[in-house]
Order: C-alpha cells, then sequence, then structure tokens
C-alpha cells in the first residue's frame, strides 16, 4: 500500500511537471520582485555574449538563446564558441532569433522554466511564457554580474570555483606586468566607417584593471561606456599600448581592420606613437566576452603582448 | 439609372435620424468582399510561424480550456498581435486616406504632418536622456511628441493666417528632414546600449503586441470612427476646393483643424504603441482609389481602412515567417513594399498628369 502512494505521489509530481519546481522569490535589475525556480531546469537566454556565454559557464541548462545570424545564413552564437566551444550546430541550444527580435512563439513552445533578458521592452512579453528577469550585465563588472548570474540560477557554488581559479592565475602572472603602461581600449569595423573608444568592455578592461594597466584620459574617466571618435580626433587615442579587435569570420581579421583605419584616416599608423613601434594590439571578439574564461584569456592575452616584451612608452 | 441605384440602397442607420447612413447593395459587396479577404489574411497570419496550425487546431486553441503550448502561442502571441496588426493598419490607412483627400495630394501620409519623426525624436530623447525611466512610459511620450510636431507644423503653416495647401506639405517635410537629423545624432553619439534601444523601436515592430494594445487600438478606432464619418462630407467639399467648400457652407479652417487632428491621432497612436510603420498611409488608399470611386468618400474611407488592415497584417506575417525563427519589423517589410509601390504610383501619376 505504502509502496502504491508512493508511485502514485511521483506520478503526480511528473504530471504536474514545472508547476512542482520549488520556487523563491528575487529581484531583477528593473527592481521587480519575481517568483523564480529554485533550481531552473530549462532557461531561455535573449544574448548571446552577455548572458549565454556566462550561463553555460556556469553550467546552467540553457536550452535556447538569441544569436546573430552570419553572411552565409547560419544562425551562430557571439563569442561562446570562442571561449567554451559551444555553438548552434554542436549542441542542443535553440536558435529563437536575434537579440532584438526574438521569436515569442517558438520560446512558448519551448516550455521554459526560466528567462533571462537584457532589455525592459522584453519583460512584458516574455513574462506571458515563464518568470522572467532582467539582467543587465554591463551594469556590473564581470565577476559582480558572474556572481548576481549565478546566484539567479543556483550555481553560485560553480561561480566560487571560477574565481578561485581567476584569482589564482592573476596571482602567478600579475608580477610579470611593468608598473604604470597606458592603453587604450579602442573597437572599429573593417568597413573603416566608424572608431570607438571605450571606458569599460567586458572582461578585457577588468582584467586591465586587475593587472595594474591604466587607460589614458580623458577616456578613463569619461561617463559613457564609449565615445564616437572622428578621423581627426585620431592622434587623442594614443598610448602605449592601443587595444583593438579583430572576428573569426574570414572578412574580419586583424588585416582587414588595419585596411579599414586606412580608410578612416589614410597613414592612421604614422600618426600613432603606439603604432610606429608596433605597440598597435589586435585581440581577439572573445577578450570582451562576459565570462571568468574571458577574464582569463585576457590575463593570457596581456601578459604576452604587453609582460612579454620590451616597448617604448609614449612618454 | 439614378432610381435604379437608390432603390438598391440599404438603410443600416435610422431614417429619423440627423445622417442617413445609406449604402449602396454594390458598396456593401465590395465591403463584404474585402471583408472576406481580410479574415482570410487573419486566418492564414494565425496558421502560420514556429508552430505550424490547421484552422481546426487554431479553433480548438481558442475555444479550448486546456493549457497547451499550442494555446498560449495563439492566445498570448499570434492572435493578438495579428489583431493588432489589423487595427493598426486601419488607423494608419484612415489618417494617409484623410490626409491625401485634405491636402489633394496624392504623396501624403502620416510622415508629412511629422507624425513619425515627432514620435521618433520624443523617443530616442527619453531612451537616451532618462535611461532608467519606466518603458510604460514610452508610448504616452512618443503620443506627445507626433501630437506636438503635428500640431506644430500645422500652426507654422497657418500662422499668418493664410492656410495654403502647399505651405502645410512644405513646412512638414522641412519639419519632418530637421527632426530626423537631431536623432540620428542623439543615436550616433549617445550610449551604445540607449542607442539600440532606441534603433529597435524605431525599426516599427508588432513583436511584442499584446491584449493591452488591442483594447487601446480598437478603443482608439470606435471613438474615431463616428467623427471621421461626420467629417467625411466636409472632407468631401473640401476636395473640390476651399472657395467651392465655403459655397457649400463648409467652415474650411476650423474642418481642417479637426480633419489633421484625426489624421495625427490615428496615426500617433500606433506609432506610440509600436514605433514608425511607413507607407500603409500612403499605400493603402490608392490600392481603395483602384477599386472604388472617391466620390463616396465614406466608402473610400471604409475601403481604405480594410487594405490598410490586409496590407499590415501580411507584412507582419511575412517578417514573422521568412526566416524563422530570425523576426523582420513590419515596418521594415511595409518599407519594401512601400517603396516599389511609391515608384509605381509616381509613374502611374507621371504618366496621367495627376502630381
Amino acid at each position: 500500500m505504502r509502496l502504491l502512494i508512493k508511485v502514485a505521489a511521483a506520478a503526480l509530481l511528473l504530471a504536474t511537471g514545472v508547476s512542482a519546481q520549488e520556487t523563491r522569490s528575487v529581484t531583477d535589475d528593473a527592481g521587480r520582485v519575481v517568483e523564480i525556480p529554485v533550481n531552473p531546469q530549462r532557461i531561455v537566454s535573449q544574448n548571446d555574449n552577455r548572458l549565454t556565454l556566462p550561463l553555460l559557464e556556469l553550467g546552467a541548462p540553457v536550452i535556447a538563446s538569441a544569436g546573430r545570424v552570419g553572411v552565409d545564413g547560419k544562425p551562430f552564437l557571439r563569442t561562446v564558441p570562442d571561449l567554451l566551444g559551444v555553438d548552434f550546430h554542436n549542441s542542443d541550444i535553440e536558435f529563437i532569433g536575434t537579440y532584438a527580435e526574438l521569436d515569442f512563439e517558438k520560446i512558448t513552445a519551448l516550455v521554459p522554466d526560466l528567462i533571462l533578458t537584457t532589455r525592459d521592452e522584453h519583460i512584458e512579453p516574455l513574462s506571458r511564457i515563464a518568470p522572467t528577469l532582467l539582467v543587465s550585465p554591463n551594469s556590473y563588472p564581470v565577476p559582480d554580474g558572474m556572481a548576481r548570474i549565478a546566484d539567479l540560477v543556483g550555481r553560485s557554488a560553480e561561480n566560487d570555483r571560477l574565481q578561485a581559479n581567476y584569482q589564482a592565475k592573476l596571482g602567478v602572472v600579475g608580477g610579470h606586468f611593468p608598473a604604470n603602461v597606458v592603453s587604450t581600449v579602442t573597437f572599429s569595423f573593417p568597413a573603416g566607417d566608424a572608431l570607438y573608444v571605450y571606458r569599460d568592455l567586458g572582461a578585457l578592461t577588468v582584467a586591465m584593471k586587475d593587472l595594474g594597466i591604466s587607460q589614458p584620459e580623458p577616456f578613463a574617466s569619461m561617463k559613457e561606456r564609449r565615445a564616437t571618435l572622428s578621423p581627426e580626433q585620431l592622434p587623442s587615442i594614443d598610448a602605449d599600448f592601443i587595444i583593438n579587435f579583430y572576428g573569426s569570420q574570414a572578412d574580419a581579421g586583424p588585416e582587414e581592420v588595419r585596411v579599414g583605419l586606412e580608410n578612416f584616416v589614410p597613414g592612421w599608423c604614422d600618426l600613432l606613437h603606439a603604432c610606429r613601434e608596433d605597440q598597435y594590439v589586435f585581440l581577439p571578439y572573445a577578450s570582451f566576452g562576459y565570462a571568468w574564461s574571458a577574464l582569463e584569456l585576457n590575463v593570457d592575452l596581456l601578459t604576452t603582448h604587453i609582460a612579454g616584451r620590451s616597448f617604448a612608452p609614449l612618454n | 439609372m439614378s432610381k435604379a441605384r437608390t432603390v438598391q440602397r440599404i438603410s443600416i442607420g435610422s431614417a429619423e435620424g440627423r445622417f442617413h447612413w445609406l449604402l449602396p447593395l454594390s458598396a456593401m459587396s465590395l465591403m463584404a468582399i474585402l471583408l472576406g479577404i481580410l479574415v482570410c489574411c487573419l486566418l492564414i497570419s494565425l496558421m502560420l510561424g514556429s508552430v505550424m496550425l490547421t484552422p481546426a487546431e487554431i479553433l480548438q486553441s481558442i475555444l479550448g480550456a486546456a493549457d497547451t503550448p499550442d494555446r498560449r502561442v495563439i492566445w498570448d502571441f499570434r492572435l493578438p498581435r495579428s489583431l493588432a496588426a489589423a487595427l493598426s493598419g486601419m488607423l494608419l490607412a484612415l489618417s494617409g486616406a484623410l490626409l491625401q483627400n485634405l491636402t489633394r495630394n496624392p504623396l501624403a501620409d502620416p510622415s508629412l504632418i511629422g507624425i513619425s519623426q515627432g514620435a521618433g525624436l520624443a523617443v530616442v530623447l527619453f531612451v537616451v536622456l532618462l535611461p532608467g525611466a519606466a518603458i510604460e512610459v514610452r508610448p504616452l511620450v512618443a503620443f506627445g511628441g507626433a501630437i506636438a510636431i503635428a500640431f506644430l507644423i500645422r500652426w507654422l503653416s497657418t500662422s499668418d493666417g493664410d492656410n495654403h495647401t502647399l505651405k502645410f506639405i512644405l513646412m512638414g517635410i522641412g519639419i519632418a528632414v530637421l527632426l530626423s537629423a537631431i536623432t540620428s545624432a542623439l543615436i550616433t553619439y549617445g550610449e551604445i546600449d540607449l542607442a539600440m534601444a532606441a534603433l529597435a523601436w524605431l525599426s516599427g515592430s508588432l513583436h511584442t503586441a499584446g491584449w493591452g494594445d488591442v483594447r487601446l487600438l480598437g478603443l482608439c478606432l470606435l471613438l474615431l470612427t463616428p467623427l471621421i464619418a461626420i467629417y467625411s462630407r466636409p472632407l468631401m467639399a473640401l476636395r473640390l476646393g476651399k472657395h467651392m467648400a465655403q459655397g457649400l457652407g463648409v467652415p474650411v479652417a476650423w474642418t481642417e483643424h479637426i480633419l489633421v487632428c484625426l489624421a495625427a491621432i490615428c496615426a500617433a497612436t500606433v506609432v506610440a504603441l509600436f514605433g514608425p510603420i511607413s507607407f500603409v498611409g500612403l499605400v493603402a488608399p490608392h490600392m481603395a482609389r483602384r477599386i472604388t470611386s472617391e466620390s463616396d468618400m465614406g466608402l473610400h474611407l471604409v475601403t481604405s481602412a480594410l487594405c490598410g488592415a490586409a496590407m499590415l497584417v501580411l507584412s507582419d506575417l511575412v517578417g514573422r515567417v521568412l526566416l524563422l525563427p530570425v523576426q523582420f519589423p513590419a515596418g521594415l517589410v511595409t518599407a519594401l513594399i512601400g517603396v516599389p509601390v511609391l515608384l509605381l504610383l509616381m509613374m502611374y501619376y507621371t504618366q496621367h498628369r495627376q502630381l
């Protein structure tokens, strides 16, 4: 008889499925109090390199994610395969549209138990499907943001382990860095139509700070995360080192970005001390990812490009 | 012929009231056909998407009580979105038809009176300057911006006591270009995350449409339709020219103000909810003109509204299913369809010397 009751209870639990999950109340970054599962099992992410990447690194069960569409028409996850080797084609993660225009119907059909989004206009429609949390990773330095996301999905223990690994790595290489190194963080496209300077760019600027590399004024103290520069402002980015980025696609390599800069300002390299001295550094897009692995990658890249060589300081 | 036509009219209103809502049988048939086409468009829209459904499954999802994923797809997303598209298309088409007849310019649409640009600038200012502000306020900000600019253009074009249609059109184009330039500058030099949020709204998408939007659009249509019906007769007179309208006893300036207000509210409501959706207001009245004569203004307006509804339902459907699960904003699809249609119209009118 007791066995029968146990079987019936188990069947009832299976039948009620998601609704039987234990829940708790959390406050999201929009200030909303939301009831979410303690251990979510079917998570949907609206942003690949700001949410899907940290979620996968923390070992959270992501069943679907927004992504990008390549020139070949195939969807991909930005920075996730570079850091974790995971993409739509080699995993069970479903593609649910681009981060600005999600396919809400497909998300509904996937029956998620928790949805994370970075966009406030998605909160209302996504809340019709499942408990939805607004998370603004760009409002937090990567370590704080990782801890926040880990707490929301019940993966704090894994986050503590990853943080300890990063701190250990910092301890090993931190002492190799020269003092008072100044580097600008820039971004430009192969098309050469714009040049941006960043004060805060995901894991890169956090790792730079942890390694004692500073950014030049006025960029270090600007209020916005990013500034757009005109061609005549190019000399203002000069520093001991200048960092720019290249993508994994064939048409976004370092050489293509260099050609783009030549289109932006002909003879640009001659105008910059960092470029003349071969201290203009190209890092992969993965380095501005939002994950502990991105922080560790930056420690390696910055050690190789800055600590592992002699250089001519600007001043 | 005239007698036979009178015999075929069907009364759909009180014969003792001030307005006699009489429609010829042919007009009733035409509206029934257009309504049938719209219902077909809606049905196709309900069937297609990431989850393909048959009409029977749709009916079961709507009428059934079980909380299945199919029911949630239909009830929470596809049905309100399709209805919102139909109602938005009606409002935009009515706005365009009113403006085209008022200005006697076949290329007039809501952007002519700064609706899209006013709403766009207001939203971008709101998003960039007040990033922490509640998103629920955004439709109100957009509506306020749209109406304010529409009235500003109207006021500037009539401030010297004169009231030339050409001045109204040129003023509208000038102000719209100025506002677009300011909006572009704010997006280019604003904080990237905020600029991206503003850009997404500016693309004009129905993808977040819900039952709240349907209720608001329905209420707007319900309140404005009687007013538009009442002012359709003076509008008909205005088409003959201002002097002729005055001779027929129409208070020209007052009527024009009211008609501009009605057109502005129709379009501003849609823009406030979903962002600028271009070309529906331009193209739908022309589609209606191919089907019906403008000599019956009421019928022309109804036909325009039904054409606009079908056009936006289909545009949203195309954007939703073309490259699943990638979603294209309806505003982008209407522009892709609208520009070739606009070029064809220009060629047509050039040939027929109507421009």
